[in-house]
């Protein structure tokens, strides 16, 4: 980690319109008239909306598309071609990404990155230089202090700008985050001493106090539990929150065809929905609303564990704030500890 | 717990009066053998919002609140709890009513097995802006049900009727379509919208069929189109205007404008006043030859 220098505010805008010469830029960039933000192509002259608004879609969205076409194929008389389809044409950076949604990738790399590798998703990982905003805490919802990510210099990131006062103090952390930095080059001056111990003293709102332990004698003791008969009362069943998910990762395989051609893509799939595992020949092994409700949680916090080594959560709160019925996953861990009469979560 | 920025003081002790006595009555209820649970609303955990509560005890009872925030349609949740034995408390204010009358009359649920609390609603308030939410603000419509108890006279609500901007009707054609591709391409195809309402409830929706395959999952802008339509047209003269859909959606579609024009439309063209508010018979069950076309060119 090396301080390279202060950058402006007011700078910002410019350095990325410079950068978008030579890379493909993202970055939040406001999105309709709620004040709500998007993580989308930078193009010269559109204003950067740098934090206090955690974007309602997840980093995810520029490694694992929502819908992502593999191939296409078309036919004529007698020749059938088909066409691989290229995952991104240019490196890029992304700006401004936070602390939750970058320890995200680390997860999903664990499935995406292992073998047999996919290498679209390969490709978008390793043509990426991730710009991390450290993260004051972006709102009520935040708990990522809970499950072990440092939201100020999060592991995965290559260059991290620390908001200080009109600017920011830019570290560099990896080989790709130097390559970056010489970029900024033209944007940067020396810090002042006060600036670089705000620098060294930011920190976060993050809550560190949602539990998202196992129930008394463990997640099996709970499989057959009457609390999921609660906890999935009033879920409508809509995955929400699993497309908000920073780390949710399940997606489907789709062909189509149009006139003598077509395409095949993948299409972000969910849990909660009904026919997630419904079968070629009819028969559907999760029938039932209350153990498609199971499986998101268990899961996040029993098979992703067992399977990679970690919670499948990053506290970033978007499944309680997404949720018509603003249903969290810290809400039903507690629920199912409980797992008194009480609950109706 | 009572957050309402518009909502005086006087009619703010009469919404407390109210929620004691749902309470009473919901735990009534629940000590009946035959009582499954009570479903009404409680706190969302930043007591910022309600949603919806399923009591199953005198004593979870006491979680449930009525104020000017109860959005949610508790009724939505009747057609899957239709094979349940027992009997299902249910507190509805206007919108709910008529959701529940149209679930009755469509053979969703029975009313034998349902204990029916009717709550005459002055007006909930929007949680975002303060202001009073612009469906209640629009609504005059009494909430005629054959109600097990009451809490209070049901009459109409006394609101002033203004219709909430943009209005659609004054836009020409292209603009009216320019407005519609830049609100529907902001949906991402969750169908929270469509989980949500009271009146999807068919067993087997076209949207998850995938033999036959009736729509693509391209999730490009004609998809969405095609989505959206279909909802719509699935809901005229059905959809009770409670608004669930506009609020779950997670990326602010305006579907609540969407039917509100629907609603409009049934109403001029078929003089269709509303699902469930009259016995008439269901919009799209009828026909007359008389049914202007103006679609088709035909007579206005
Ligand atoms: S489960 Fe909820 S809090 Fe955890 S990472 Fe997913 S959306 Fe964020
Ligand atoms: S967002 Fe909420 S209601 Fe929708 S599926 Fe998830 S928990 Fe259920
Ligand atoms: S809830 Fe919103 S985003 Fe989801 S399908 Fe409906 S309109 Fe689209
Ligand atoms: S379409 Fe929307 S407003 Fe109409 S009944 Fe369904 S949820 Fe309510």
């Amino acid at each position: 980690m090396t301080v390279i220098g202060y950058m402006k505010r007011s700078a910002l805008e410019g350095v990325l319109g410079d950068i978008s010469d030579k890379l493909e830029v993202i970055a939040p960039l406001p999105s309709g008239d709620k004040g709500a933000v998007e993580l989308r192509r930078f193009e010269k002259g559109a204003q950067v909306s740098i934090g206090p608004v955690k974007p309602m879609l997840p980093l995810k969205t520029i490694f694992l598309p929502p819908v992502e076409q593999i191939f296409r194929f078309s036919k004529s008389e007698n020749e059938t071609t088909v066409t691989a389809s290229t995952p991104i044409t240019r490196d890029r950076v992304v700006f401004g990404a936070l602390g939750c949604d970058i320890a995200a990738l680390a997860l999903i790399d664990e499935v995406f990155l292992r073998e047999p590798v996919d290498e679209a998703y390969r490709e978008r990982r390793t043509r990426t230089t991730i710009v991390a905003l450290a993260c004051e805490g972006q709102g009520p919802e935040c708990f990522c202090a809970s499950v072990g990510i440092d939201p100020v210099r999060p592991g995965g990131a290559d260059v991290v700008m620390i908001p200080v006062k009109d600017g920011f103090i830019v570290e560099t952390i990896t080989k790709k985050g130097e390559q970056l930095g010489t970029m900024l080059q033209g944007a940067l001056r020396d810090p002042t001493g006060p600036q670089k111990k705000t620098a060294r003293s930011f920190t976060s709102t993050s809550r560190s106090d949602v539990d998202l332990s196992a129930p008394a004698g463990g997640w099996s003791a709970v499989w057959e539990s009457e609390a999921w008969e609660d906890a999935s009362a009033r879920c409508i069943g809509c995955g929400i929150c699993t497309v908000v998910c920073p780390t949710c990762h399940c997606f489907d395989v789709h062909d189509e065809r149009h006139g003598n051609g077509g395409e095949r893509f993948r299409k972000w799939d969910s849990c909660m929905a009904v026919n997630f595992t419904m079968m070629a020949h009819g028969e559907n092994p999760r029938p039932q609303h209350r153990a498609r409700v199971r499986q998101r949680y268990m899961h996040k916090l029993v098979y992703f564990p067992e399977n990679h080594g970690a919670v499948a959560c990053v506290g970033c709160g978007r499944c309680a704030v997404a949720c018509p019925n603003r249903t969290g996953i810290g809400e039903v861990a507690d629920r199912m500890r409980e797992r008194e009469e009480d609950s109706n979560e | 717990m009572f957050h309402a920025i518009r909502t005086p003081g006087r009619m703010r002790d009469q919404l407390k009066d109210m929620q004691t006595r749902l309470r009473e009555i919901a735990a009534a209820f629940l000590e009946r053998p035959d009582a499954l649970f009570f479903i009404g609303w409680e706190m969302t955990p930043d007591e910022k919002e309600t949603r919806p509560f399923f009591a199953r005890n005198p004593r979870q009872a006491q979680r449930l609140v009525w104020n000017d925030l109860c959005h949610p349609n508790p009724a939505s949740y009747l057609p899957r709890l239709r094979d349940r034995e027992g009997m299902i408390g249910v507190a509805v204010k206007g919108c709910d009513a008529r959701a529940l009358r149209e679930l009755i009359r469509a053979n969703q649920i029975e009313r034998k097995n349902l204990f029916v609390l009717g709550i005459p609603c002055t007006g909930l308030v929007d949680p975002n802006t303060g202001a009073i939410a612009s469906r209640c603000a629009e609504c005059q419509y009494p909430v005629d049900f054959d109600y097990d108890e009451t809490l209070g006279p049901m009459e109409t609500p006394a609101l002033t009727v203004e219709r909430s901007a943009p209005d659609l009707d004054a836009m020409s054609l292209q603009q009216r379509r320019a407005f519609w591709k830049q609100e529907l391409d902001k949906c991402i195809r969750c169908d929270a919208c469509r989980k949500i309402c009271y009146g999807c409830y068919c067993p087997e929706c076209i949207f998850e069929m995938s033999d036959p395959k009736w729509a693509t999952n391209r999730g490009d802008l004609a998809d969405k189109i095609f989505y959206h339509a279909v909802r719509a047209y699935h809901l005229a003269g059905r959809c009770v205007g409670c608004d669930e859909c506009a609020r779950a959606c997670p990326m602010g579609v305006r579907l609540d404008l969407l039917n509100r024009s629907l609603r409009d439309h049934a109403k001029e063209m078929f003089s269709f006043d509303g699902a469930g508010i009259t016995d008439e018979k269901p919009l799209l069950r009828t026909f007359s030859t008389e049914d202007p076309d103006p679609f088709f060119g035909g007579d206005e």
